[in-house]
C-alpha cells in the first residue's frame, strides 16, 4: 500500500516540481542489505541506512580494507558488480543481527526500524537487495513485507544449491542463488530499466546479465515501468494529503492523472501495454479519512 | 431559522439615517411603506418624517463565488465543513421625505444624502450574519478571492457592506405613490448564508491499486 510517509527526496525533473504536477519519477533507487558488521558507526554492528554513491565510499567505510569474509565474498562482490555494471549509486545497509536465521529488522515508526525496513522506509528505494541473511525463515518474512509494499521489489539470496534463474515467490520477490556478482549485476540491470520522458524510452538500459532467461528478465522489467508508474503517482499525488476529501478533490485528482497518463502515452509509455486499452484512474473515497486510487485498462472507445 | 440579515440591514439603516437627519426637531425615520398607515400615522401637515423602504432585492452578480468555502474544525466540531457559497443579494432602498415644510424636507434630502455619503458602508453585527445558520455557523467568507466587501474572518465582530447613492429620479412612482416626494434611492449588497453545510474529512491515508488488467508483462515475441 502505497501510503504518505516522509517528504519525498528531491529528484531533478521529478517529483517537487512545483509542486502538484505529476511527472514521471521512476522506480526507484536500489539498496543493498549486507549481512555483515556495520563499520564506522561504533553501533554493534546496527547499522542505518547510508547512501554509497561508488565503491570507494563503500571501501572507505570499512577503513580500506574489506574487514570479514562475508563482506568480501558478498558484499563487496556485489557492490562492486553493481557498479561495474552500470549502477548509478545505491543505498546500503550492514547489519550483523541479518546473520541471524529469520531476523529481517524490527518495524517501528519511521525513522526508527531497523534491518529491511530500515530500507523500505527510505523514500527513494524502489529495489532491495537481500545479500547474506539467514536462510532459512526470511523468505516468509520478505513475502509478507512484499505483499505490503508492492512498490518495492525484493531480491533474495537463496541457499548454495539455489537455480541460477530467480524463483518468483511473487511478483515482486525473487530470489536467486547466493552468488554476488548476480545479484549485483542484476540489480544494475534493473535499475537501467527505466523510461525517460524525453528521449522516448530510456536509452540507459544496459544488457541483462547472460544467464538469465528472457523472459524472467521481461517480467521483471514490466514490474519495474509499473513500479515507476506507482511511484509517479505516489509522489505526484502527496499533496492530497490533508486536503478535504471531497469529490472537488477527487475530480482533480483525476483530472491531473489523466493528463498524466496522456503525456506518457504520447511518449510511447504505454505502447506494449494497452493494445487498444486506455488506462483510467479513479478515486474511490471511503467515508474516512481514505482515498483509494485505482487505476484500471479500459477498452477504447470506437 | 429564517435569515433576519435583511431585517437586521434595513432597522441598521432606518437608525443611521435618524441619526443623520436629527436636527433642532427629530425625524422619525420608519421602516415601512408610505402608503401603510398602520405605521405612517403622524401628522404629515405638521410634521416631517422620512420612511425607508427595500423596493427590491436582487442577486448580486458582482460578487458571485464558486466552489465551497471550507470552515476549519476547531474545539468541540473537530471535522471541517464545506459549506455552498452564500447568496450576495442587491437591495435597493428608497428614503421618503414627506411632511412639514418645504424648507425641512429639502433639508432633510440633503442629511440623508450626506449621511449616506458619509457612511460607505453599514456595518453589521455578528448576530445578523449568523442568524439562520445555527449557532456554531461558519464566520469565514468565501473561499477564493475574497473581496473588500466579504464577511470578516472567524473570530471577527462584524460585517460591512458597501452602500451605494444611486439615480433614481423615478423611485416615487416605484413606490406606489400617485404624487412627487422627494426620496433618495441607494442600494446596499449583503450576504445572505447557505445553510447547506457538509461535514468532510482530510485525507490522511491514501492507497494506489492497479487492477488486474494492467499489466506490463510482454511476451517474448512482441518485444
Amino acid at each position: 500500500m502505497a501510503t504518505a510517509r516522509s517528504v519525498a527526496t528531491p529528484r531533478p525533473g521529478g517529483e517537487n516540481r512545483g509542486g502538484a504536477t505529476l511527472s514521471w519519477v521512476g522506480p526507484g533507487v536500489t539498496a543493498f542489505a549486507l549481512a555483515a558488521e556495520s563499520q564506522g558507526t561504533g553501533s554493534k554492528g546496527r547499522g542505518a541506512p547510508r547512501r554509497c554513491p561508488n565503491l570507494a565510499a563503500f571501501e572507505g567505510w570499512a577503513g580500506g580494507e574489506v574487514g570479514t569474509e562475508l563482506e568480501e565474498s558478498v558484499g563487496e562482490e556485489a557492490l562492486g558488480d553493481y557498479f561495474d555494471s552500470g549502477g548509478r549509486g545505491c543505498v546500503v545497509l550492514q547489519d550483523s543481527r541479518l546473520m541471524q536465521s529469520g531476523w529481517l529488522g524490527e518495524e517501528a515508526r519511521a525513522g526508527s526500524s531497523s534491518g529491511i525496513y530500515a530500507l523500505a522506509d527510505v523514500d527513494d528505494v524502489g529495489l532491495i537487495v537481500v545479500l547474506g541473511a539467514g536462510a532459512s525463515g526470511t523468505e516468509g518474512g520478505v513475502v509478507e513485507l512484499a505483499k505490503r509494499r508492492p512498490d518495492l521489489f525484493f531480491l533474495l539470496e537463496g541457499a548454495e544449491d539455489a537455480s541460477d534463474q530467480p524463483r518468483f515467490l511473487r511478483s515482486n520477490v525473487a530470489v536467486l542463488r547466493p552468488s554476488g556478482t548476480t545479484l549485483g549485476g542484476l540489480a544494475a540491470y534493473l535499475e537501467s530499466v527505466d523510461f525517460t520522458e524525453d528521449p522516448p524510452f530510456s536509452s540507459l538500459r544496459i544488457a541483462p546479465p547472460g544467464s538469465l532467461r528472457a523472459a524472467d528478465c521481461l517480467r521483471m522489467e514490466a514490474w519495474r515501468l509499473q513500479a515507476g508508474l506507482r511511484r509517479s503517482l505516489d509522489l505526484g499525488t502527496r499533496w492530497m494529503v490533508f486536503e478535504v476529501n471531497y469529490s472537488l478533490l477527487w475530480r482533480r485528482v483525476e483530472r491531473e492523472i489523466t493528463g498524466f497518463f496522456h503525456r506518457l502515452r504520447r511518449r510511447g509509455f504505454f505502447k506494449e501495454l494497452e493494445h487498444g486499452r486506455r488506462l483510467e484512474a479513479t478515486c474511490e473515497p471511503s467515508a474516512t479519512s481514505h482515498v483509494t486510487i485505482r487505476v484500471a485498462a479500459r477498452q477504447n472507445e470506437i | 431559522m429564517r435569515p433576519r440579515i435583511l431585517y437586521e440591514l434595513s432597522q441598521r439603516l432606518a437608525t443611521l439615517l435618524e441619526d443623520g437627519v436629527r436636527g433642532p426637531n427629530r425625524v422619525p425615520v420608519f421602516l415601512c411603506h408610505p402608503l401603510d398607515p398602520s405605521d405612517v400615522r403622524e401628522d404629515l401637515e405638521s410634521r416631517t418624517i422620512g420612511v425607508l423602504y427595500p423596493v427590491r432585492i436582487s442577486p448580486d452578480l458582482r460578487y458571485r463565488q464558486v466552489g465551497r468555502a471550507v470552515d476549519s474544525g476547531r474545539a468541540g466540531r473537530p471535522r471541517d465543513r464545506l459549506r455552498h457559497p452564500d447568496l450576495w443579494v442587491c437591495v435597493r432602498y428608497v428614503f421618503l421625505v414627506a411632511g412639514g415644510p418645504m424648507e425641512v424636507q429639502l433639508e432633510v434630502v440633503g442629511a440623508a444624502l450626506r449621511t449616506l455619503h458619509d457612511s460607505a458602508t453599514v456595518i453589521l453585527g455578528e448576530e445578523a450574519l449568523r442568524e439562520g445558520v445555527g449557532e456554531d455557523a461558519p464566520q469565514a467568507g468565501p473561499a477564493g478571492e475574497r473581496s473588500s466587501h466579504s464577511l470578516p474572518e472567524e473570530g471577527g465582530e462584524s460585517g460591512s457592506f458597501p452602500v451605494r447613492i444611486v439615480d433614481d429620479p423615478e423611485g416615487w412612482r416605484t413606490l406606489g405613490l400617485t404624487e412627487h416626494r422627494f426620496t433618495v434611492s441607494f442600494e446596499v449588497s449583503v450576504p445572505i448564508r447557505s445553510t447547506k453545510v457538509e461535514e468532510v474529512n482530510r485525507v490522511l491515508d491514501r492507497e494506489i491499486l492497479f487492477d488486474r488488467n494492467v499489466r506490463f508483462d510482454v511476451d517474448e515475441e512482441t518485444s
